[in-house]
């Protein structure tokens, strides 16, 4: 869930990305950022209050291997406002606004078993001509939905699974 | 009892006839946090303020707060067995009710029709004043407050002041009649609501009336839902072209359950901590009693709200509330209760606004006066106290004030008849009570029912058939006072034959 913050955060990154066309370079960036963030040992340091700021920021800023220029700025932003459990916010914040202005859904579709490519295929050509956009698709495979397939997108979610129509007999034999 | 096999595949076969598995499309959110009874669903971008929600488990809640990127909504039921990251459904429903008239007796509703359980009230288009009454039962209430049918009048007092016995001395009145009646309790304890239940069962009053029961064990989404749900089973007969009668047991419990629902969903305090939309809260379930007109069906719905106050406090918000929304109120007092006046009702400032409109024209003809005599009574009664010697005037109306009261006083669960009623109050306004002693007064309103309707055949049916009094029932009135009071061996009386009995014969010699 975003936060306030890291909305804003990602709005300023995204801007900024826009304005210079680098918008992939950017998503990279934010992905090694929330990539390093999220080590706890590296986390452990980062937010231990004791350690000076300049000190925690001189770790990312010190290791030229890690990060380029524009990603260590962030990176050193972060560090300073003690924001850097924001890192995985900002870049799915960031992803919504980069999918949005690209005209971009992204869907997850899950089945009890592995779909073919000519499905996927299929199942990507349908939704984008319904939803008239282009739809980047996911596969997620999970035996618990016996058969059928589940299709996310956004919040919205239509469901076809076996499991979901047993459920609804289930409470249609169990209602009085 | 015995359930065969085969009854049990067909019910099941029955159930699987027309059963299309159809795919299910909904927004999706998934829960933050939850507690309280509220839960913060993230996600739910298109949820409708309103809407009905699912949660796992067939649990079901209603999303109250719709925020910038997540739901705030209050969990109707249980939410133990909630947790963060489950998923909510979207049903694109509003809240519904079941209605109809149950068939059996203790069984599920069976009814495939449902209503909104929120619903905008009538409009003016579709309403006509009220101009039929309710019939309390109530001697005082039908004599001086009189309740139409589409109104909606309030009964406040302290707690043991008698207010639930009003609403169980109306409702049982109905019995034989064709107003259904639905009794809401509001986190009441459950023993009490069994108590009603026991009461009313035991006076044969189920047949025609409806308990929806939030108790106080109940969370408090159901107890802020129970009174709009009940309203919507009552706007079902409405709709039909028939009579309800809504009872809500009691408002303060609504009040307080909504506070807390609004302080867990962290909406901001105002006066004594309620939320701003408080008077909302009560005034669009108030307003959606109505009085619809022949081209609507004709068909009403009265409600009854009930507001406990502290310490006779009515100057407190929310009773200030109510008694701004409602069309006058029945003041119980604990004082006039103590002092053994049952129903403890406080004349004076009691008022009902639709007034002798929702009278039958036989009680205006005998109470027209009784309001003003009590309140001037009650002045006097006041004055003399100080007083040693007073002058004949004041001192005949202190004596009728006096046997007016007694006459209005009446036990629980014994709801008056109109003829009886009309009689009795005839009685007293027109001084024949007055050479009664006060403490015989009861006795006298009992033996005076006893004697109309052994001796005096016919006359108490004539008033309630014909609801207004001519100048033969007038005469046969006085007539049946007379010989009654020279029973009881009041000076001044004498015995006189019933004209009536004497009419009939006379004409079938001519015949």
């Amino acid at each position: 869930m975003a936060t306030a913050a890291a909305k804003r955060y990602a709005r300023a990154v995204f801007e900024l990305a826009q304005q210079d066309g680098q918008l992939e370079q950017w998503a990279r960036r934010l992905e090694r950022i929330r990539e390093l963030f999220a080590d706890p040992h590296v986390a452990a340091v980062l937010n231990n209050p004791t350690i000076a700021t300049d000190r925690r920021e001189a770790f990312v800023a010190d290791a030229p291997h890690l990060f380029d220029e524009e990603a260590t700025n962030l990176a050193r932003l972060l560090i300073e406002s003690g924001r850097i459990d924001e890192a995985p916010a900002i870049e799915d914040e960031f992803q919504r606004l980069a999918d949005e202005a690209a005209g971009r859904v992204r869907a997850t579709v899950t089945t009890a078993i592995e779909l073919s490519a000519h499905d996927r295929q299929r199942v990507t050509e349908q939704l984008s001509t319904q939803l008239k956009k282009e739809v980047r698709l996911t596969v997620v495979v999970d035996p618990r939905v016996i058969g059928g397939l589940r299709l996310q997108y956004g919040d919205h979610v239509a469901d076809a699974t076996v499991a979901a129509r047993l459920e609804q007999l289930r409470r249609r034999l169990a209602s009085t | 009892m015995g359930i065969s096999t085969k009854e049990i595949s067909e019910v099941i076969k029955e159930r699987l006839k027309d059963f299309d598995a159809s795919l299910v499309s909904a927004d999706v959110g998934r829960i933050v946090a939850v507690g309280d009874g509220i839960a913060q669903i993230y996600g739910l971008q298109n949820a409708m303020a309103g809407e009905l929600l699912e949660f796992p488990h067939e649990t079901y809640g209603l999303a109250l707060n719709l925020e910038e990127d997540q739901v705030r909504s209050v969990i109707l039921g249980e939410f133990g067995h909630l947790h963060e990251g489950d998923e909510v459904r979207t049903t694109g429903r509003l809240l519904e009710v079941p209605v109809g008239v149950p068939l059996d007796d203790k069984g599920p509703i069976k009814t495939t029709r449902t209503l909104p359980v929120e619903k905008i009230a009538p409009g003016v288009i579709t309403r006509k004043r009220v101009d039929s009454p309710v019939q309390t039962g109530i001697k005082a209430i039908d004599a001086m407050i009189p309740i139409g049918r589409g109104q909606r009048e309030l009964i406040i007092g302290d707690r043991f002041t008698g207010k639930t016995t009003v609403l169980l001395d109306t409702i049982i009145n109905q019995k034989g009649k064709d107003l259904y009646c639905i009794y809401v309790a509001i986190g009441q304890n459950a023993a009490s609501v069994a108590r009603v239940a026991a009461t009313l069962e035991e006076n044969g009053a189920m047949d025609y009336t409806i308990i929806v029961a939030a108790s106080a064990a109940d969370p408090a989404s159901l107890q802020y839902i129970a009174p709009y749900a009940g309203c919507a089973m009552g706007e079902y007969f409405m709709e039909k072209g028939k009579e309800a009668l809504c009872c809500y047991d009691d408002l303060t419990k609504q009040a307080w359950a909504y506070r807390q629902l609004s302080a867990t969903l962290r909406r901001p305090p105002g006066r004594e901590a309620y939320p701003g939309d408080v008077f909302y809260l009560h005034s669009r379930l108030l307003e959606r009693a109505a009085k619809l007109n022949q081209a609507h069906g004709g068909g009403s719905l009265t409600a009854l709200p009930v507001i406990e106050t502290q310490a006779n406090d009515v100057s407190a918000f929310i009773p200030t509330n109510v008694i701004s929304i409602t069309d006058g109120q029945i003041y119980l007092q604990s004082d006039l209760f103590n002092a053994g006046q049952r129903p403890a009702l406080n004349v004076g400032i009691s008022v009902s606004r639709v007034g002798g409109d929702a009278q039958t024209k036989a009680m205006r003809q005998v109470a027209g006066k009784l309001r003003l005599d009590l309140a001037q009574y009650r002045e006097l009664a006041a004055f003399a106290q100080f007083a040693s010697d007073l002058d004949t005037a004041t001192r005949n109306q202190l004596e009728r004030g006096a046997r007016l009261t007694e006459l209005l006083k009446q036990d629980k669960y014994q709801p008056v008849p109109l003829g009886e009623q009309v009689a009795a109050l005839y009685a007293g306004t027109q001084g024949h009570l007055d050479k009664v002693a006060v403490n015989r007064v009861i006795e006298w309103t009992g033996g005076f029912i006893r004697f109309l309707k052994s001796d005096r055949q016919g006359l108490l049916e004539a008033i309630d058939k014909q609801q207004a009094l001519d100048d033969s029932l007038f005469a046969r009135l006085n007539a049946a006072i007379s010989t009654f009071n020279h029973q009881f061996g009041i000076e001044g009386y004498e015995d006189q034959p019933d004209p009536a009995a004497q009419a009939a014969p006379a004409a079938s010699k001519k015949a």
